[in-house]
């Protein structure tokens, strides 16, 4: 009871004058506490009772003197007494003061259904609590330095110190303006120790390092960090001691409570650059060292080489760039490619930049590198300073006419080195689409005339029918031509070759089995078919090859045997027909 | 109602291929102007919409040539010879590009007769081998149809049958051999300088095995997550990131 008792005397219940009962709605506004400290916060309610929706409020107003640490809330209650219904819906939010003093909620219109109604304004007494180390829970920035250049690195380290139990959840960093900022450090989770601060132990812990590279002169500020968490606090049970509430149980009777803790902005001042600043300064500050090396000392002309620029030290590495590199004519240099190795184990930005160029020499002879150079500041001694690598003199030989020189194809590579493309084609193309089958369709067609062709069975085959029925009717109907072109080439036997023109004659025009006969089976087969006269004159004919320029009277008939077979034949095709 | 469908089909695809050759005019005038950066662009949009020609190919290596992205510039006019083999202006870009990369790879000299085959074959786009080999066989067969019906013996005829299925026959044997390339064979071109090759698909230091420049032609052997082996021309091989090559 006695919490409840508590709780009525510190709760300031704001009933509002508009609000009371319209339609049975009422509408109240309230806060937890007017009197807090710095880091405390207050719980802001709106309720409504017996509304059918959520009101809606636009809280704007309030932040411009509070931090919003949760919210909105959101509780709808329903209760029944005597047989009647009451619900009440809560819209609630927890707010954080940003200063210390007299702080005012101002009036907030509250929407609910088509009603606006107004809120009266609250005042917030807030104590300025035990700030810094006298407090339990505390954020310092602390910097490693008083005042800097422009560019020089500023280190920056929040740490949180604590004495009683508090649990931060995450935060952010917040934003540096007038810096370049390098997170140096982030833990994963908070490492305490314990340190003595004015004869009180607090457990410390760093929260963040920053390394900061300002990035203009006059007096620049360094934000707070702001930090939530939540806060044990034990509450009073313990004078009610029984053996129920035995000290054991203790840790039950703990409750949290949501803490912000801020640490307070710091002040730097930012020096400018002292006079006589050089040419080639180009925002380099720290201390560096350049140094270059090559990965050969000769090559052959059209063998590429490394070339490597190496800047080591300590600075504000990134935020400046290198000269343009200046390489002889009769080399041909690529873009670098640019790597940088951070030093993991120094709060100080320390490491190496490698700036790596592909060299290619296109002409035999020496070949000399220039030095690179590179002013900086050295904060350290606030003067000036250079930094530059040697030249490098590399000699290039004609080559041992390796492939570089000697096929055809890189000799007019050579030529084209200096030439240009040919420029675009303008004329609107066909467009295809990339998701295409790899043959077009009308070559499926002409493989399909193929198969067409090829395949047709009735069209060969008659065709082919064709051919064959016709075949015997072609040879005979040949036969007479063929035998008068026998008949007209030069021989030395006339007779013999007579007799078989003859025969191979009857041979294929009367489809004979064989065209080897003689005189009687001439008789037989073409007795009936021919004229009597025109056998027995063939007969005679046969006779007279056979036996040759024996026969009698054999030499004369050596001049006229070719021509009687020609006209006996012509006769004999005639009589056939 | 499959009427008004049919023509919303037709008219979305003109749509579309106007904006095609719209943006293809705009990446033109681009170049023209010197934007180079925004020509290469806008061709690469127009990739995207998954359309392709030997023009923009050609252009689009233009466009990279002028920005000096010569790995790139290689890819594009690798790609518009395939489309367009024996175009002179890509064929000599190319070789200009070619001459600006900083990798020198000789492979082994294939001898005469092989050399010959390859440039027949590259000379010719698949379809384009088909198309012949598919006319020559048409041609043949008509021949064979005409012996057979009207009784051409031997002659002239007899002798332009053999030769042309001969020819058919070869020339389908080359595009067969151009089909298995293409489809054993990914082959990409480097886009990034001084890539490291290591012996497997990690990055450790002592894994380096040799490193490669932009423009340099591989055959991709193996494509995982992240990273791609290779067989350079030499037979060298090893892994690289898969963003520092690009396929063909």
């Amino acid at each position: 009871m006695r919490s409840l008792v508590k709780y009525s005397v510190v709760t300031a219940w704001l009933a509002f004058s508009s609000g009371i009962l319209l339609w049975g709605q009422t509408i109240n506004a309230t806060v937890d506490a007017t009197r807090i400290s710095m880091g405390e916060t207050v719980t802001f309610k709106i309720e409504t009772v017996d509304s059918d929706e959520m009101p809606t409020v636009d809280i704007s107003p309030i932040l411009s003197q509070f931090d919003l640490v949760s919210g909105p809330g959101q509780q709808t209650n329903i209760q029944w007494v005597n047989g009647r219904m009451t619900s009440s819906r809560v819209l609630s939010w927890t707010f954080t003061p940003k200063k210390a003093g007299i702080l005012m909620i101002p009036k907030l219109s509250v929407t609910l259904g088509k009603k606006t109604y107004q809120t009266t304004s609250v005042k917030i007494q807030v104590a300025k609590g035990a700030e810094g180390e006298e407090a339990n829970i505390f954020i310092r920035a602390e910097l490693d330095k008083e005042s800097a250049y422009v560019g020089e690195q500023i280190t920056v380290t929040y740490k949180l110190y604590r004495s009683a139990n508090f649990s931060p959840s995450p935060y952010t960093l917040p934003t540096f303006t007038g810096f370049w900022s390098e997170v140096v450090y982030t833990p994963r989770s908070l490492k305490f120790r314990n340190v003595t601060l004015k004869g009180k132990s607090f457990q410390a812990a760093d929260l963040y390092k920053v390394a900061l590279f300002p990035t203009k002169t006059g007096q620049l500020t360094i934000p707070s960090l702001t930090v939530q968490g939540q806060m044990e606090k034990k509450t009073n049970r313990r004078a009610r001691r029984s053996p129920v509430f035995d000290p054991f149980f203790d840790s039950f009777f703990t409750e949290t409570v949501t803490k912000q803790v801020r640490s307070p902005e710091k002040q730097i001042n930012i020096k400018s650059y002292p006079a006589m600043k050089p040419y080639d300064f180009s925002g380099a500050v720290g201390s560096f060292k350049l140094s270059s090396t090559v990965d050969a000392d000769s090559v052959n002309v059209n063998e590429g080489f490394t070339y490597t620029v190496r800047l080591k030290g300590t600075g504000n590495m990134g935020q400046f760039s290198l000269p343009d590199m200046q390489f002889p004519e009769a080399v041909e240099a690529f873009p670098p490619k640019e790597k940088f190795k951070k030093d993991p184990f120094r709060d100080a930005l320390t490491g190496t930049m490698t700036w790596e160029y592909i060299l290619i020499p296109r002409k035999a002879g020496s070949l000399f590198i220039p030095r690179v150079s590179m002013s900086f500041f050295d904060p350290q001694t606030g003067t000036w300073d250079k930094t530059e690598t040697k030249g490098i003199d590399i000699s290039v030989m004609a080559g041992k006419e390796s492939h570089a020189l000697s096929g055809e194809f890189t000799k007019r590579e050579v030529e084209l080195l200096g030439k240009d493309i040919r420029f675009i084609h303008n004329d609107n193309p066909k467009w295809l689409p990339i998701q295409r089958s790899i043959l077009s369709r009308s070559i499926l067609w002409i493989y399909g005339f193929v198969f067409l062709l090829l395949l047709m069975p009735g069209w060969i085959h008659n065709a082919t029918d064709y051919r064959l029925s016709t075949e015997s009717g072609r040879v005979s109907r040949g036969a007479v031509k063929k035998a008068r072109k026998s008949l007209n080439q030069p021989t030395e036997d006339p007779f013999s070759l007579a007799s078989q023109t003859l025969y191979t004659y009857l041979y294929e025009r009367l489809h004979l089995s064989t065209p080897n006969l003689d005189s009687n089976q001439i008789k037989e087969t073409l007795d009936g078919l021919i004229p009597e006269a025109l056998l027995l004159q063939m007969i005679t004919l046969v006779n007279q090859c056979d036996s040759g320029r024996f026969a009698p009277g054999g030499e004369a008939l050596v001049e006229t045997i070719l021509s009687d077979t020609k006209s006996l034949i012509i006769q004999l095709d005639k009589a056939l027909a | 109602m499959k009427n008004i469908i049919l023509i919303f089909v037709l008219f979305s695809s003109l749509i579309l291929a106007e904006s095609v050759d719209q943006l293809f005019e705009i990446a033109n005038e681009a170049m023209s102007q010197e934007y180079y950066r925004e020509a290469a662009n806008q061709y690469e949009s127009i990739l995207h919409q998954g359309f392709e020609s030997g023009p923009l190919y050609y252009n689009l290596g233009n466009a990279y040539f002028r920005q000096h992205l010569y790995g790139h510039a290689i890819w594009a006019y690798e790609k518009s010879l395939q489309l367009r083999p024996r175009n002179d202006d890509a064929i000599y870009n190319l070789d200009l590009a070619n001459a600006r990369i900083v990798d020198r790879i000789d492979a082994p000299d294939p001898g005469i007769i092989l050399t010959i085959y390859r440039q027949i074959k590259n000379a010719f786009t698949l379809n384009e081998l088909v198309f012949w080999g598919a006319g020559i066989l048409l041609l043949s067969v008509l021949i064979y149809g005409l012996k057979r019906l009207f009784g051409f013996y031997g002659g002239l005829s007899a002798k332009m049958g053999g030769i042309l299925t001969i020819m058919a026959i070869l020339i389908h044997g080359i595009a067969l051999d151009k089909y298995w390339t293409k489809s054993d064979h990914i082959s990409g071109i480097l886009i990034a300088n001084g890539v490291d090759v290591f012996s497997g698909p990690f990055e450790r230091d002592d894994s380096i095995l040799f490193r490669v420049n932009e423009g340099t032609k591989a055959d991709i052997v193996a494509w995982e997550d992240r990273w791609v082996e290779i067989i350079l021309m030499d037979g060298k091989k090893g892994w690289i990131p898969a963003g520092t090559i690009r396929k063909l």
